[in-house]
């Protein structure tokens, strides 16, 4: 008998007879969030938000590219990003770039640990937690987000949700094979309890938070 | 890790004097107890949220054969290979195989509890000769030194800052700094080069979700986004209770997880993956597999009172509310599941005599219980334990107590259940501590119970409450009598 | 007023019989009528602690027959209120006329605090002390039972008492019955953290409600701050009653 038999049938032979089953969570409709609240719930989470209008979206980015001062980076290929333009913002400052879809996979490979700051959209945001929430489609890479020393996350206002349980009845629909919750900034205490800002993932995150 | 619970008292006397590291740890606890009420406390209603965690935790373990079957089967459908491991050896030889399989010569590791309860880095190191990194930072640090973790969040958390240091100038190379921030770097760069050249990630699962088929791990550190998103190969490890029926589920108990553990709403990332990576992406595994281990669970399952050991989430907090594992630590428990937490599992899966002494050392202040977001009820479950130890049980390996023992107590309870025996089993204990006495205070306990003597002395009061009682019924029953004396004319009934 | 059956507990008895006389010196003044059952002895805790349940069934059930016919029954230990009230039916669940009759007797069993706070209505015993003390909360009492205010308000009364609070006043002193003699160097570790977190209080009483942290903290406390007290709550209630101490 296959291990996953015999487990299987011990656990069915032993317990109740009439199997309880509750609905624990209550199920609401999809929420919005508050913008208020996701500032300053990110905020306290170490992540810098930056609050612009739709009109003011490029010189909001050439305000936080200046001041990183990075001179390359590396963008997601998908609508936010071509909405604004972001990729002739960052040209005109003389910084190096690629989309990552237009790169073969082992150069995209080799540029993303190199890379100073990755760029991309996201896909919702929660306002209770100050979370951004990133599906990895194959247009929003995995290590974009984690690899660079600096990471901007575009976010429109209307993709704030209330909180995760909002979030969790889109996953309970949707087959996606990976999605990223970010909030704030990677963190450790490890070091005799001295809590380190920034430790395997961005030193530093932006979010320009779009209010359309 | 080997376990080897049956050190207890030898660890512990050697661990018991470290005075400060007690004096340390008292203070870690108050603050993770302060953080971790004040985060619970944000929530809009904290007791509810409470009753859902416990409900959701009793809900996975009733229905745990539908929702394994559940989650496979989603599972399967998203791409990934579920194998299922009935112990150690055969998990540790399931992941060997898949090594080989994909030559994978480096690995890296988020933090799994699993893992070192399989005791995994030392066999594949030592039959494949792969290098395996921790990425966890104070996982790395315990892993370089050889130690067990000292807390589920925090592995090194007893090192202060010189003995880290120390610690990666002498494994990696490190120049020798005491700036938080320059070690965490360092090991932040050292890290890098492994994540890049790894061919497999190895985690943990937090939570399973039966009705999508997805895994959720949360970190703060990254070293687990690394681990599933560069290396073409992701192999998760999950204990078969870690099963929740649904997302909705499975978010809250990463809430109570998160808020439990370091008082934080939402760890810096939480990774939901369904599959291996999908068309277009460059991250992200091209082989996923979850390795469902029994490991002696479906032997703790068949019983329906023992199987609430299988609702842990493994948030740790009962380890920072426990006064015992405070003072004593990680080491004495003798495996990677330290504190109540441990006392809990260890017993069931370990055997109850070869962790005697784990259950024993307990004072059952309920401090664990009472911070528990799944609802375990460990005093109730350590009773049942000593139960189990006196009577001898087959199934959890315990030999009947000791004859001497039981022939102890027999004759204590003979003497409870006749009030004369006892009023003279009384007389004689309160004749031998009053030879040990002076104004009301023992300073030395006669025989077995000499050890009291060695700290404290021992109040005496001078009567027995019998005793008081007897003569204060004699005084107002003479009162009566002088009353009633006094009103028939003065007769004196002194 | 409703006759109240006193519940002794055997370490009182035995060794701490001066609050036992203290309960009845505190409950008399407050005008209550007392009746002791003398043939009482244990009420079996450290036998279901070590896990010789069987013994312990006999001396529940023996327990249950002496004091099943009272209306109120009264203690001044919390740990012993809740081997009764929550480990006896626990205790007798296989047999169903018992385990009714445990739970019964459980409705009517009262640690002190609570049953003079919570049934009598009564926070003010006219008691009065010059000087700081401090309370530490006892595990059964606060975590197995759910008392944390009743005591606390008794002692907010106390005329001229400060009351300062106690870091991790929460926190098991370390006695644990047996485990304080088989486990003496943990136990040592945590009575003297508890003592640690009473010395930061500038106290000079340390409030305590059950018999075993009295025995721990106030033998502790003698053998290593002699200046320093360690008093049931129903001892320092009684011992400064503002009509004097009466016998």
């Amino acid at each position: 008998m296959s291990s996953r038999a015999m487990i299987l049938e011990k656990l069915r032979a032993a317990g109740s007879p009439e199997r309880i089953n509750r609905e624990v969570m209550p199920r609401s409709e999809i929420r919005r969030g508050d913008a208020d609240v996701f500032i300053e719930k990110a905020t306290a989470a170490a992540a810098q938000v930056i609050k612009t209008t739709v009109d003011n979206v490029p010189q909001a980015v050439r305000d936080i590219l200046a001041e990183i001062g990075c001179r390359n980076l590396l963008l997601s290929d998908e609508g936010i990003i071509r909405e604004f333009k972001i990729e002739a913002v960052a040209g005109e400052m003389g910084i190096a770039l690629q989309f990552t879809g237009e790169l073969p996979a082992e150069e995209y490979r080799r540029q993303i640990f190199q890379v100073e700051a990755g760029i991309s959209g996201c896909d919702f945001a929660l306002a209770d937690s100050g979370s951004i929430v990133i599906k990895h489609d194959g247009d929003k890479q995995r290590l974009l987000s984690l690899a660079p020393d600096h990471y901007i996350a575009l976010v429109k206002a209307s993709q704030l949700l209330k909180d995760r349980f909002d979030l969790a009845l889109l996953l309970e629909k949707e087959k996606i094979a990976a999605v990223t919750l970010i909030t704030g900034v990677s963190r450790t205490a490890d070091v005799a309890l001295q809590v380190v800002l920034g430790m395997h993932g961005p030193r530093k995150v932006y979010i320009l938070l779009i209010d359309d | 890790m080997k376990a080897h619970p049956q050190d207890y008292i030898k660890i512990m006397r050697e661990e018991i004097i470290k005075e400060e590291q007690a004096s340390f740890m008292n203070q870690v606890g108050a603050v993770f107890g302060y953080l971790t009420s004040a985060s619970l406390g944000q929530m809009a209603d904290q007791a509810l949220a409470r009753e859902q965690s416990v409900a959701i935790r009793e809900n996975a373990v009733e229905n745990l054969p539908e929702l394994l079957e559940t989650f496979e089967k989603n599972a399967v459908k998203n791409g990934m290979e579920v194998l299922w491991a009935a112990d150690a050896e055969e998990a540790r030889s399931i992941i060997k195989d898949l090594v080989k399989k994909h030559e994978v010569k480096v690995i890296t590791k988020g933090k799994s509890m699993i893992s070192e309860e399989i005791d995994l880095n030392h066999y594949l190191e030592a039959e494949l000769g792969v290098k395996i990194y921790e990425g966890d930072l104070g996982e790395l640090i315990v892993q370089m030194r050889g130690t067990p973790p000292f807390h589920i969040v925090g592995p090194a958390i007893n090192l202060n800052i010189q003995q880290i240091a120390q610690t990666l100038v002498d494994h990696i190379g490190m120049e020798y700094t005491e700036d938080a921030k320059a070690i965490a770097n360092y090991v932040r760069t050292f890290m890098r080069r492994q994540f890049e050249q790894a061919d497999m990630g190895i985690t943990g699962v937090n939570m399973a979700v039966a009705s999508t088929g997805s895994i959720i791990l949360v970190e703060n550190e990254g070293n687990i986004r690394w681990s599933t998103a560069a290396p073409k190969v992701h192999v998760a490890i999950m204990s078969l209770e870690k099963v929740v029926a649904d997302m909705a589920d499975a978010f809250h108990i990463m809430e109570m997880l998160s808020r439990s553990c370091t008082g934080q709403g939402m760890t810096s990332y939480v990774s939901v993956l369904s599959g291996p990576r999908a068309a277009g992406e460059y991250d992200g595994a091209e082989k996923m597999y979850v390795v469902i281990l029994d490991n002696g669970r479906s032997d703790i399952y068949q019983d329906p009172f023992l199987r609430q050991a299988l609702k842990c989430i493994r948030c740790g907090r009962c380890g920072t509310a426990c006064p015992i594992y405070l003072t004593v630590g990680a080491y004495p428990y003798g495996w990677c599941y330290p504190g109540p937490m441990g006392t809990v599992i260890s017993p069931l899966l370990l055997g109850l005599d070869d962790t005697y002494d784990v259950y024993q050392a307990c004072t059952l202040c309920g401090g664990c219980k009472s911070v528990c977001p799944a609802g375990i009820d460990h005093v109730e479950l350590f009773y049942h334990y000593r139960a189990m130890k006196v009577a001898g049980d087959k199934r959890f390996k315990a030999v009947p107590v000791s004859p001497v023992e039981r022939a102890g107590f027999k004759s204590w309870a003979a003497a409870m259940k006749n009030p004369t025996l006892y009023e003279k089993s009384v007389g004689l204990i309160r004749y031998y501590l009053n030879l040990g006495s002076k104004e009301g205070q023992v300073s030395k306990m006669p025989g077995p119970l000499k050890a009291w003597s060695a700290y404290r002395d021992l109040p005496l009061a001078e009567k027995t409450f019998h005793q008081y009682w007897a003569e204060r019924e004699k005084t107002s029953v003479s009162e009566k009598e002088a009353a009633a004396g006094s009103d028939k004319g003065g007769q004196d009934h002194e | 007023m409703q006759r109240i059956s006193l519940f002794i507990p055997c370490a009182v008895d035995a060794l701490l019989g001066d609050v036992g006389a203290d309960t009845v010196r505190l409950l008399s003044s407050l005008g209550f009528e007392l009746i002791y059952h003398a043939e009482q002895t244990c009420c079996g805790q450290p036998a279901i602690s070590a896990g010789h349940v069987d013994l312990a069934r006999d001396i529940a059930k023996r327990f249950i027959e002496i004091f099943e016919d009272d209306e109120i029954i009264v203690s001044p230990s919390g740990s012993c209120v809740n081997t009764v009230k929550n480990d006896y039916p626990r205790l007798l669940s296989d047999e169903p006329e018992w385990h009714l009759r445990a739970l019964n007797l459980g409705e009517k069993v009262y640690e002190i605090s609570q049953f003079l706070v919570d049934q009598a209505g009564i926070e003010d015993v006219h008691a009065s002390f010059t000087g700081k003390i401090a309370y530490h909360k006892s595990c059964h009492l606060l975590r197995a039972l759910g008392i944390d205010l009743q005591p606390q308000k008794l002692l907010s009364h106390v005329k001229g008492a400060e009351i300062v609070p106690l870091n991790a006043a929460e926190q098991c002193c370390g006695f644990g019955g047996q485990f304080a003699i088989k486990y003496p160097q943990v136990s040592h570790a945590l009575v003297r953290q508890k003592t640690q977190n009473f010395l930061q209080t500038g106290a000079e009483v340390l409030i305590v409600s059950d018999p075993g942290c009295l025995l721990n903290i106030g033998g502790y406390l003698h053998r290593n701050h002699p200046h320093l007290k360690a008093r049931h709550l129903v001892s320092f209630l009684a011992q400064n009653l503002e009509g004097g101490v009466s016998i």
